[in-house]
């Protein structure tokens, strides 16, 4: 692995030729297999994805300076409708921690969650006190904490207060329009650093101008996205706002802007799509392993997660009181356990060590 | 790829001599020697925090900024063996599921004490006991229930005030407890200054902050907790000891996966990540391990130095001593060379970086400052720790991919429970 000056972080850990040379006990994929799998993966579900965040955070930059022209209810719904866009499509990519999401800490910026200390309210608030106008700009977010500067801030900016704090030429709005401005650069700049390079150092995995030394070492990132998510969503997204023994429900992911349980479902379609919705996939790859049954095993788990998801009552910050919602759940996060030991049961399977993840030690 | 191996190459000489002829050493001996570290660090830390309980109570009985002084000296000295013994934390189930009451943090210090408003804020989302400040209150309001903290004794601390609400944040013993009652607030931002808590709020004449009575009895509790709480993590390492005990019963690869998971479990998401990466990503004071103190700098260099102390099988004791054996390095060494040279710079270059922090902090610039918004050399320097932590991490993943414990699994620990994630 060729080390950039971009910071590493999250992105996890090369694995080294030796460390392929160690696995060869498995009937392990080939490299074309390999090869094969992650461009379908890279051109069907990352960059799809990466567009579609790019498309809705251009509008949300859009309508929040619209709104900031025009302060009205009008102007406020659509901004608002435009944030609900970027989460969904946030939501729908957030799985993918390397490459460009990482380059300058981008997904930490673009989402800093969980926030156990408050500290996006105490540092929003410090630069809603302060109104200085030199905080004003796309360059001052660049330097400035990620508690400010992503799409947990706009959302407290554009689902509490009123429509007079909106009020035309107020700081609170024209940070509300810096900030949208910031995570559509954002979005842009990842978007066109995975066509203008990544996804090609991604296929040409193993020659001199990729980041990686072969396609199997690209495919552990791929499988990354695939399984260390479900551990997440399960300990930080369900079971945390269970709470022990007592709900907190203000706890869940997007609870001010009432969409808990969508970031839940559109995490786990996301799981769902990178797992077997594309032409090479996981999925087939497990198949032609001689491993039919257990990929039948995980496709029925992971329908039948979507369904137990269909079912919960929205929102979450309300209907996590009723003893129902709280033992879907529960049903929920088994399901999700056991999915997550299946899929990474086939990790030794497919011969790919996932190592160290940035949670442990949690 | 190639500019590593040249490196390798070049310390190879220097870093092998010690090991390369040696057999491999029986797995039994290696657990030894860890075991046997493991027991010295925190003897180590018993001893360290009851020379912190003999000044505490000279502070106690002539309050001084002097005998203060000395008391926040003897804390900062009780820190250097406690964080060595970290990289026994992951892992071991044991320590794990204890650790928690000797240095949970981060932590909301308004249960415990006054705080300044405008900087501490006046609730939180998360924590009903944001501001509790149980040595002004005799009791306190959770959920339904009314507690009883008329007497602040080690027993209210530890099986009441601790976590209370089921709230992480809410520490009531432990390292970082003392170090708010010693130190109090760092109010100075990312500015150089840590905090600032006068002598005289120990003081039952001429008393400041209020309630100084219910100060010295909580500093006083929480100090006997830490002795009493080292003092079982002690029992566990000795020769019959639970600890031990449940390591001498793991298989080999099971044994040998225990220690390299603890390493790279706390460099990566503990240090590099929560109590390094997340600050600087932050840019807030608050986001430092030892945030009232201000002694981050040492609390990372001996984090880092307790793994290199688990590897490299030798720890060099708080009265200058040394407890050495056969080590892990000279196992992964007698199998894989290469692996164990790469393992041994990285340590090296972790070292240095956490030197480099604590040198700045030597000219005024702590961690807290390092971090700060703006201050991009200083971020650079924290970054560069950051990343000598992660290349540390991928050694040990080589070490354990080359040694296959890849499938190895481990008992006690929800997140090793799960073949394929032996690491996680």
């Amino acid at each position: 692995m060729k080390s950039t000056n971009a910071p590493l972080w999250p992105l996890l850990l090369g694995i080294s030729l030796l460390f392929t040379a160690a696995g060869m006990l498995h009937a392990a994929p080939s490299e074309p297999q390999w090869q094969a799998l992650n461009h379908s993966l890279v051109s069907e579900h990352i960059l799809p994805r990466y567009q579609s965040l790019q498309r809705s955070s251009a509008e949300l930059a859009t309508s929040t300076a619209a709104l900031c022209r025009q302060p009205d209810q009008t102007h406020l719904e659509r901004a608002q409708a435009d944030f609900q866009q970027t989460m969904d499509a946030w939501q729908s990519v957030q799985n993918i921690q390397f490459g460009p999401i990482t380059t300058h800490m981008r997904n930490f910026s673009m989402q800093f969650w969980p926030d156990k200390k408050n500290l996006i309210g105490k540092q929003l608030n410090q630069l809603l006190q302060q109104q200085n106008p030199d905080t004003l700009s796309v360059d001052y977010l660049y330097q400035a904490s990620i508690g400010v500067k992503g799409l947990p801030a706009l959302e407290r900016l554009l689902f509490t207060g009123s429509l007079s704090d909106l009020e035309n030429t107020s700081y609170r709005c024209q940070l509300t329009q810096t900030i949208a401005a910031y995570i559509a650069v954002n979005s842009q700049a990842t978007l066109d650093e995975w066509t203008d390079g990544y996804a090609d150092s991604v296929s040409n995995a193993g020659s001199e101008a990729s980041y990686y030394d072969s396609h199997q070492e690209a495919a552990v990132d791929m499988m990354k996205a695939l399984i260390e998510p479900l551990e997440a969503i399960r300990d930080q997204k369900i079971l945390s706002p269970l709470g022990d023994g007592q709900v907190r429900p203000r706890r869940t992911e997007s609870w001010r802007s009432q969409r808990s349980l969508r970031n839940i479902q559109l995490n786990v379609a996301t799981l769902h799509h990178l797992y077997s919705g594309t032409k090479k996939s996981v999925d087939s790859l497990l198949r032609q392993q001689g491993r039919a049954a257990q990929a039948d095993n995980i496709s029925t788990l992971f329908n039948a997660i979507e369904q137990q998801l269909q079912a919960v009552q929205a929102p979450l910050i309300t209907s996590l009181h009723q003893p129902e919602t709280v033992k879907q759940l529960l049903e929920i996060s088994a399901a999700l356990q056991q999915l997550d030991r299946e899929l990474s049961a086939e990790m030794i399977t497919l011969n790919i060590q996932l190592g160290f993840n940035s949670r442990d030690g949690d | 790829m190639h500019a590593k191996v040249i490196t390798s190459a070049l310390f190879a000489g220097i870093l092998h001599c010690s090991t390369a002829v040696s057999a491999v050493p029986a797995t039994a001996e290696i657990i030894k020697t860890y075991a046997d570290i493991a027991l010295a660090t925190y003897e180590d830390s018993l001893f360290s925090a009851q020379e912190l309980q003999v000044s505490i109570d000279s502070l106690l009985q002539n309050p001084t900024p002097e005998s203060l002084a000395i008391a926040r000296a003897a804390w900062i000295a009780a820190r250097v063996p406690y964080q060595q013994s970290e990289a026994y934390r992951f892992g071991n189930a044991i320590v794990d599921d204890w650790e928690g009451r000797v240095n949970s943090w981060p932590l909301d210090e308004g249960l415990i004490d006054y705080v300044d408003s405008a900087h501490y804020g006046a609730e939180s989302d998360e924590n009903a006991q944001y501001r509790a400040n149980v040595i002004a209150n005799t009791s306190l309001r959770v959920g339904g229930t009314l507690i009883d903290a008329s007497n602040i004794t080690p027993e209210l601390l530890s099986d009441t005030l601790h976590e209370v609400d089921g709230i992480e944040a809410n520490v009531a013993t432990g390292y970082h407890a003392i170090e708010f009652l010693l130190w109090g607030q760092d109010l100075n931002g990312t500015s150089p200054g840590a905090g600032n808590r006068p002598a005289s709020d120990f003081s039952l004449d001429n008393c400041t902050g209020g309630h100084c009575d219910r100060r010295r009895d909580y500093l006083q509790a929480t100090t006997q907790l830490l002795i009493s709480d080292l003092q079982e993590m002690v029992n566990n390492w000795q020769a019959q000891g639970a600890a031990r005990l449940q390591l001498n019963a793991r298989e080999d690869k099971e044994a040998i996966a225990t220690i390299l998971t603890g390493m790279g479990s706390l460099a990566y998401g503990e240090l590099a990540g929560e109590r390094t990466k997340l600050g600087l990503m932050l840019h807030d004071p608050e986001e430092e391990h030892d945030c009232f103190s201000d002694n981050t700098h040492w609390s990372h260099y001996y984090d880092a130095k307790g793994i290199r102390n688990v590897y490299q099988g030798s720890y060099t004791r708080i009265d200058g001593s040394t407890v050495s054996g056969p080590s892990l390095s000279a196992y992964v060494a007698a199998q894989t060379a290469a692996a164990d040279q790469n393992m041994l710079i990285k340590l090296q270059n972790t070292e240095k970086a956490a030197q480099v922090m604590v040198d700045h902090a030597a000219l005024g610039e702590t961690f807290d400052v390092l971090i700060g918004e703006g201050n991009d050399a200083g971020n650079q320097v924290v970054q560069n720790f950051v990343d000598a932590l992660t290349e540390e991490t991928r050694a040990i993943e080589n070490i354990i991919a080359l040694l296959q414990l890849d499938n190895i699994q481990l008992e006690g620990s929800d997140s090793l429970d799960n073949p394929a994630k032996v690491l996680e």
